[in-house]
Formats: structure tokens, C-alpha cells, sequence
């Protein structure tokens, strides 16, 4: 199976400081990839040049095959590489149909949305209500509900759901469980099993050792800005994955 | 300067845009705060207002004879024994117009998305430069309207007359709710603010109390209105 997003030999300098040194990734199509780094191991550069939000001093992104280059996450984006920041990148003071259409939305038809650009509030509110139902999140009652009226689980909800939106290859999920309890962590990655059912790919960097190991079906780990080795979350503990990490005990060979 | 008011009037409303704009232009490429921008500009255009016109007035009579299209929103019109300006019928429409572009268009979406959180528009795939100085260009082309309005309002016209007015509009919109912090706030709340100030100073000044008073009792205004306001949203909260 070819993979869908292949990261070949990306480095990044800042200054004398090595943040990544010609590190791979490949995520497949349908899969959970756990992206797992000790601190300061260049795992978030890793993530912002995936995402086009750091653009890497040499190496080579191919997308479905194709070499693709960008230069912001707007242009990630465009390509099928959407991302779910760690702190939403939602409009709290925005309807949570207006947070999932933003940049994008859909203008009535005819002359009242071609020269008046009159929004068709219903198409929108339809379409969200229709994704938001898809993943299963439709316990939210009113989607012209303003985003800071919802959790922390439900504002999750809407990033993902917008993330999963239109036309998305790859998902890029960035500590999507760091601000949230126990119960909200446990939706959430009900979310990510919900998107990896139907089709979409998941980068999912976590700190959390627990939730990696449930939903993940590779796990990356990164160590002193390159891919120290894949593992097969069935077959190693937890442990074994600090212990990669750190340092302290030796990759297996693959 | 011999040009025909038409034109004349044209190049006001684009030295609106412009000036808008160029404030937005610093704001977005120096990465400057806007409100150094804005206090840097005002005295900037203040003083090259003052050198354009050589610190002199223009009188009322002279407009009057040579380009009375400049006095046109001042112009009144009696209904059913009420007197309106013209220039409240403009008001009420560029506040109906501004009511559906922020509302009804993705440029207000985004608007309000840039104001929330300038970070997250710009993930969400705003261009949030560009928006900032058309927002500022807005504001620029409204101010220039609102000058057109005040010649006929005052008749006469003085480089140095509305030199304050910025701080009016800023009370006014404070008082109507908007938020300093932004993402927040309504047209028809600022609607409101303009004609609590409005009707609150005109008030004042029929009641005979003296301009010193008048200050002081818009600057207790502000305190309560903010201080209602902040209280309100805790409570709700």
C-alpha cells in the first residue's frame, strides 16, 4: 500500500540549534499514526513543517505520491492537510456554524451572493449540523450555539469536525487531549477512531502514553530531530516507548 | 482650490480610504500596536490638515454660494412636524448597511473572527492582513462621510472643527457594548451608544449646564457604562 503523506529527509536549523535532522514520516492511508518525543526531540517542528507552518531549510514533502511544497497552513490546507491546533483555532464569540465555515464559506446563489455576497446561513447550518451528526456529535442542540457557550470536548468536536470537512487527506491532531478530563479525553478519542472509520488518516501527536497506545496504529518515535523508530503499539508497553524515548534502552532494528 | 465640488467631494472620500488604509498598512506590515498607529496618525493628518488649509476657515456663506452640495446632509426636511436632516436619513442607511455587511457577509464573519482571535483567523484561512486594512479603509471612508455630513450640520467649515471626534465615536461604541478587547459588539448597540452620547450631551447643554460639567458628567458616563457591562457579563457568566 503506498503511503498517503511521505516526509523524506526534512531538516531544520534555527541559528546552531538542530530542531530536525533529515527525519522521514510516512502515514497510510486509514491508520492512526502516533507521533511520540521526549521534549525538545523536534517532534512539534516535525509537525509545523507537516502542517506548512515552518518551512524546513531541505527535504522533500510528497503528498498521494506528488512532491508538494508550502509556505503556510492556508496552502497545507488547500492541498488536503488539515490540522487540529492545540489551542482549536476556533472563534469563541462566532456560532459553531460560522467557526466550521470560516474562510470558507458558502455565498448564496445568484445575483444576492455574487454581487450582494449574501451567505447562505441555512446551506452552512445544514452542512455542520450534517458533519457534526457524522461523527456522532450531534448531543450539541443548536448549531447556531456560540463556540464559548460549549466544553472543552464539544469545542474538540468542532475542530475536528471542521477539520474533517472538505475534501481532507490527512488530519495533523496536536495534543488533542492535553486540556480535557477524563471523560472528554475518552470522546475524543472515540472522534479519532469515528474519522480513521471513514477513510481519513491521523497524525496524532500526544503526550499522553495512554491515549497514543490506545488509538494508534503505528507509533513514531522521535529523538534528537529524527525518527528513531516505528513501533507496533501490540507488541512493545509503555515502558519500552519511554525507555526509546529517553534513551535508555536500544530501537529494535527494522 | 478651484475644484468642482463633485470631484472635490470624490477625493474626500478617497482621502478617507487612503488615510484608513495606510493606518492599516502600519498596523499590519510594522507590526505596530494600533493604538501608537492611530494616536501617530491623528496628529500626523492633523497637521498636514492644518497645512493644507493654512489654518484658515471657510464660511458658511461662501460654501452656500459656491458649492452648496457641501450642505446638502444638512438640508432639513419637515415630517409630520418633526424636523430631520438628511443627514440622519444617511446615518440610518449606513447603519442598515453596516448591519448587513457584518452580519450577512463572510468580510463581517470575519470580522468579528479577527477581533475574537487574530491567531486562530489566521489558521482558519482568513488573510488577516488584508482584512485588517480594508476594515481600517472602512473606518477611513466612514470618517470622510461623516465629515461631508458635519459641513452641512455646521455650516461653516474649520480644519480644527471635530478634532475630538474620534474619542466621541470611541464613548460611543463603548457604551453600546462593544468590546476594547474585540470579537465583541453590535451595529445597533453602537447605534444606541451614539444616541445615548448624543441625546446625553445635547440634553446637558439645553439644561443650561456649563461645558466644564458637561465633560466631566460624559466622562462619569464611560465609568458606568463599561462598569455595567463588565458586571453584566460576569453575572451571566
Amino acid at each position: 500500500m503506498e503511503p498517503v503523506l511521505v516526509a523524506k529527509n526534512l531538516s531544520k536549523k534555527y541559528g546552531r540549534v538542530v530542531a530536525l535532522e533529515s527525519a522521514n514520516l510516512e502515514l497510510y492511508p486509514g491508520e492512526v499514526l502516533g507521533v511520540i518525543g521526549d521534549n525538545g526531540a523536534g517532534k512539534s517542528t516535525l509537525i509545523k513543517v507537516l502542517c506548512g507552518a515552518v518551512i524546513p531549510d531541505s527535504g522533500e514533502i510528497l503528498l498521494d505520491g506528488k512532491p508538494v511544497t508550502f509556505t503556510s497552513p492556508i496552502e497545507a490546507r488547500t492541498l488536503g492537510i488539515e490540522t487540529v491546533y492545540q489551542n482549536l483555532a476556533l472563534s469563541p464569540a462566532l456560532s459553531i456554524t460560522d467557526n466550521m465555515f470560516l474562510g470558507r464559506e458558502i455565498r448564496q446563489k445568484g445575483f444576492m451572493g455574487k454581487f450582494l455576497k449574501f451567505l447562505d446561513k441555512k446551506a452552512m447550518a445544514d452542512e455542520a449540523r450534517k458533519r457534526l451528526s457524522e461523527l456522532g456529535l450531534l448531543t450539541i442542540q443548536n448549531i447556531n450555539q456560540l463556540v464559548e457557550t460549549l466544553s472543552g470536548g464539544q469545542r474538540q468536536g468542532v475542530a475536528v469536525a471542521r477539520a474533517t470537512s472538505f475534501g481532507t487527506k490527512v488530519v495533523i491532531m496536536d495534543e488533542p487531549t492535553a486540556a480535557l478530563g477524563v471523560k472528554e479525553s475518552r470522546r475524543v478519542l472515540e472522534l479519532i477512531s469515528e474519522v480513521r472509520a471513514r477513510g481519513i488518516p491521523i497524525i496524532l501527536i500526544s503526550h499522553n502514553m495512554p491515549h497514543v497506545f490506545e488509538v494508534a496504529d503505528r507509533i513514531h518515535v522521535h529523538r534528537l530531530g529524527t525518527r528513531l523508530c516505528v513501533i507496533d503499539p501490540k507488541k512493545y508497553e509503555m515502558s519500552d516507548a519511554v525507555a526509546f524515548m529517553t534513551g535508555a534502552k536500544e530501537p529494535p532494528q527494522s | 482650490m478651484g475644484i468642482p465640488t463633485l470631484p472635490a467631494i470624490a477625493v474626500g472620500m478617497v482621502s478617507g480610504i487612503a488615510t484608513g488604509a495606510f493606518n492599516g498598512l502600519l498596523v499590519t506590515r510594522l507590526r505596530l500596536p494600533p493604538f501608537i498607529v492611530t494616536l501617530g496618525t491623528w496628529n500626523i493628518f492633523f497637521a498636514l490638515v492644518i497645512f493644507f488649509t493654512g489654518s484658515q476657515s471657510i464660511r458658511s456663506s461662501d460654501i452656500e454660494i459656491n458649492a452648496p452640495l457641501l450642505h446638502f446632509w444638512g438640508e432639513r426636511i419637515n415630517l409630520g412636524g418633526f424636523v430631520f436632516t438628511y443627514g440622519a436619513f444617511l446615518m440610518i442607511g449606513i447603519f442598515v448597511f453596516l448591519w448587513f455587511l457584518l452580519n450577512k457577509t463572510a468580510w463581517g464573519r470575519h470580522v468579528y473572527a479577527i477581533g475574537d482571535d487574530k491567531d486562530a483567523a489566521e489558521l482558519s484561512g482568513i488573510r488577516t492582513d488584508r482584512m485588517l486594512v480594508s476594515i481600517y479603509a472602512v473606518a477611513g471612508l466612514v470618517v470622510a462621510i461623516g465629515a461631508w455630513v458635519s459641513i452641512g450640520r455646521v455650516g461653516s467649515v474649520s480644519p480644527t472643527s471635530f478634532y475630538e471626534g474620534n474619542l466621541d465615536s470611541i464613548t460611543a461604541v463603548v457604551i453600546g457594548g462593544t468590546s476594547l478587547f474585540g470579537g465583541r459588539g453590535t451595529i445597533i448597540g453602537s447605534l444606541f451608544g451614539a444616541l445615548i452620547v448624543g441625546v446625553f450631551s445635547s440634553g446637558l447643554s439645553i439644561a443650561g449646564l456649563d461645558v466644564l460639567w458637561q465633560r466631566f458628567a460624559l466622562g462619569c458616563l464611560i465609568i458606568i457604562a463599561v462598569g455595567i457591562d463588565q458586571w453584566i457579563r460576569k453575572v451571566s457568566n
